[in-house]
């Protein structure tokens, strides 16, 4: 078993508001090693952003951040500024969600792309633009060396997301974020950039994380998911295609409220009743409690401990630690 | 067959593109066609999906319908009224009597909804614009809410003050507010957590059954059409590709962009076939011949030259494209449009030129 390349030690993030603290991350704890790729799955409010934020120390200065958040060793909330934006880009990088807003509008892509490369010291701008075109061409863009010379409104968006992807890897990052990559992409574009995540997997020496609240994506994508509901993380479980290792009620009510998880000649769809907690709200049980249809007396009043089944097989539910 | 709530025959919406100094330099307007030759029924009570991915013209079909958008051929029929006379001028008596039959839901619901208004203000609205007298607006703004599932309370409430599923159930109660007898539901989940979706798609089925509601739903999740439409509509560049029973089309797809969609977002099973190359063609670059040949898998020489016609596979199930598959095995789906391909190609050889004549398919 190779060394944590991130590890997440009891992290909370915290906004102080008029109305009271918000607590967007509750003490979340969750190891990603190298060669893992972990899907990151809720609804809004779930605290997906702010994990995502966290870990690439993207927090606003006015967050309070509980706990360690460990990356290669190292505690980032230590960190100085300099030595964060050191690490940005470099060690972590992102793919938003939006394709359309990643570039920089007024700049070709290739100067973009060049520029992406500023750490690399040992390559004249010349070897950065034939590197940034070959990277072009195996992320499968027609025609690199116009592409190169094009400005980002002259792109679709499934080719724009294909030159995020080149800008990422790029980069040869440790660990790569992909932030919900393909909700702004149609349904056979979305399939296309699956494929050449799917493919980056072996181009990257290090752990991709993928941000989704598509379970489906998840099932395909990843090896291991994690689902977080109120700031809470409520499972950590080994995934493949037919979910069959959820044990988490919330996990399983997800996984059923999707379309394509819906037997065919139901008459209606399932739903999960009730709101997400307030999250001004001061937290007495398991944060799913209200809405969950398996709910007991204690869950109401006592936080469940997170129940550790095996590596990499973790939940938090009074029912599974009976 | 019941009467038809809604009647689309042969839409066809053009529109000129560039500035007026491109178009007084170059000499002459440079066109698009968003939609072409578009028609399509929905009988009362059923209801109907459209399917397509983005710049397909499922809005501006939606659009028109509704007469946001004017279009250039072709009639629209709502229950029974036809709009002879007022295509191209939408506004009037007439078209007023007819939009009051139809009832609309936006794709982004929070912007639909006016910021400045309350929700009672926004829901009581269509009865203000068509001069509907004498009733207490608030209470019918509030058996409207009743209706949707929100509390009274929402009455009073500005549109920034609801989430995403409690704005497109305002939606809908503004647009069921009138009794049509169409709804059109343009992307009712989009931007919906899963467990939101499933209770606005179950409002939608029970108000339908409910008030006997035509439904046109417009949505790129197949599993939702298959759900809830007894029809589907296939779209692709402003073209319906496929048209069919839920279930035929779904179990038999024809046309092999129905089945890349379809293995898009079906296949969860680990062996999943190659995605679809390519991206949508722009519209001001329509390609010739099929508009599906540039990214097609199966396509012929053919494809590339002579557009396809609309050929009717099975009673109410009919296809866009010169070489169909059609089987009632699904597993041999892609032998036998390879098989036709074939044949087509040889035909071509020997110069028997098939002409615009579309080949003529087992139960037709």
């Amino acid at each position: 078993m190779n060394a944590p390349l991130l590890e997440l030690r009891r992290l909370s993030v915290a906004y102080e508001t008029a109305a009271g603290p918000v607590r967007a991350l509750r003490e979340v704890d969750m190891t990603v090693r190298k060669g893992d790729i972990v899907g990151i799955v809720g609804e809004s409010g779930s605290g997906k952003s702010t994990m995502v934020s966290a870990i690439m120390t993207l927090l606003p200065p006015k967050a309070k951040v509980g706990g360690q958040l460990l990356f290669n060793g190292t505690d980032l909330n230590g960190l100085s500024a300099e030595e964060r934006r050191a690490l940005r880009g470099n060690g972590i990088a992102t793919i938003s969600q939006d394709p359309f807003t990643a570039f920089n509008p007024v700049v070709p892509i290739g100067k973009q792309l060049v520029e992406f490369q500023h750490w690399r010291r040992d390559l004249d701008a010349a070897k950065r633009w034939r590197r940034a075109e070959e990277m072009l061409a195996r992320c499968g863009l027609s025609d690199p060396a116009l592409r190169m010379r094009q400005y980002p409104h002259q792109l679709s968006g499934g080719m724009r997301q294909r030159i995020a992807i080149a800008a990422v890897l790029l980069t040869d990052p440790l660990l790569l974020i992909a932030d919900e990559p393909t909700t702004a992409l149609d349904a056979t574009t979305e399939m296309q950039i699956i494929d050449l995540l799917l493919e980056a997997r072996s181009m990257v020496d290090g752990a991709i994380l993928f941000v989704s609240h598509d379970m489906g994506l998840v099932g395909t994508f990843c090896d291991r998911v994690v689902v977080l509901y109120a700031g809470e993380l409520l499972e950590i479980a080994p995934v493949d295609a037919s979910f069959s290792a959820l044990r988490h009620p919330y996990s399983q009510a997800l996984l059923a409220c999707d379309p394509l998880h819906v037997p065919l000649g139901a008459t209606t769809f399932p739903t999960i009743s009730g709101h997400v907690p307030d999250p001004l709200a001061v937290q007495r049980g398991c944060a799913f409690a209200e809405r969950c249809d398996r709910r007991m007396p204690d869950c109401a009043v006592q936080v469940p401990d997170l129940v550790r089944f095996s590596e990499g097989a973790v939940a938090r539910c009074h029912r599974l630690s009976a | 067959m019941m009467r038809a709530v809604l009647d689309i025959q042969n839409i066809t919406v053009r529109r000129r593109t560039g500035n007026i100094f491109a178009r007084l330099t170059s000499g002459r307007a440079k066109e698009i066609t968003l939609i072409e030759g578009v028609s399509l029924a929905i009988p009362a009570g059923s209801t109907l999906a459209l399917v397509g991915e983005s710049g397909s013209g499922k809005t501006t079909l939606a659009h028109t319908v509704v007469g946001l958008e004017p279009f250039d051929e072709g009639k629209i029929v709502v229950d029974g009224e036809s709009g002879e006379g007022w295509n191209l001028s939408w506004y009037g008596r007439p078209w007023q009597r007819i939009r009051r039959k139809i009832g609309i839901t936006f794709q982004d619901a929070v912007a639909s909804l006016d910021p400045r208004m309350t929700v009672a203000a926004s829901i009581a609205a269509p009865f203000r614009i068509h001069g509907i007298r004498g009733r207490d607006l608030r209470a019918e703004a509030a058996a409207l809410l009743d209706q949707v599932g929100l509390a009274r309370a929402f009455l009073d409430r500005y549109p920034h003050q609801l989430s995403g599923g409690q704005a497109r159930r305002v939606s809908i109660a503004r647009a069921i507010a009138l009794k049509p007898q169409l709804l059109i539901a343009d992307e009712p989940t989009a931007g919906l957590d899963l467990s939101v979706q499933g209770e606005v798609l179950n409002l939608l089925s029970g108000l339908r059954t409910r008030l006997g509601l035509g439904c046109l739903l417009i949505t790129h999740n197949l599993p939702v059409a298959r759900h809830m439409a007894e029809r589907v509509a296939i779209m692709y560049l402003g073209r319906i590709v496929e048209a069919g029973p839920a279930t035929a089309v779904f179990e038999n797809p024809a046309h092999p962009y129905t089945k890349a969609l379809l293995n898009a977002r079906g296949g969860s099973g680990g062996k999943r076939p190659a995605a679809l190359s390519g991206e949508v063609p722009s519209l001001a670059q329509r390609p010739l011949g099929c508009e599906f040949s540039t990214r097609c898998p199966v396509a012929q020489q053919r494809c590339r030259i002579e557009a396809p016609i609309e050929t009717t596979i099975k009673a109410g199930h009919q296809v866009r494209c010169h070489f169909p598959s059609i089987s009632t095995d699904s597993q041999s789906l892609w032998e036998d449009s390879r098989w036709l391909g074939g044949r087509g190609a040889v035909a071509g050889r020997k110069g028997a030129r098939l002409a615009v004549s579309n080949i003529r398919l087992a139960g037709s």
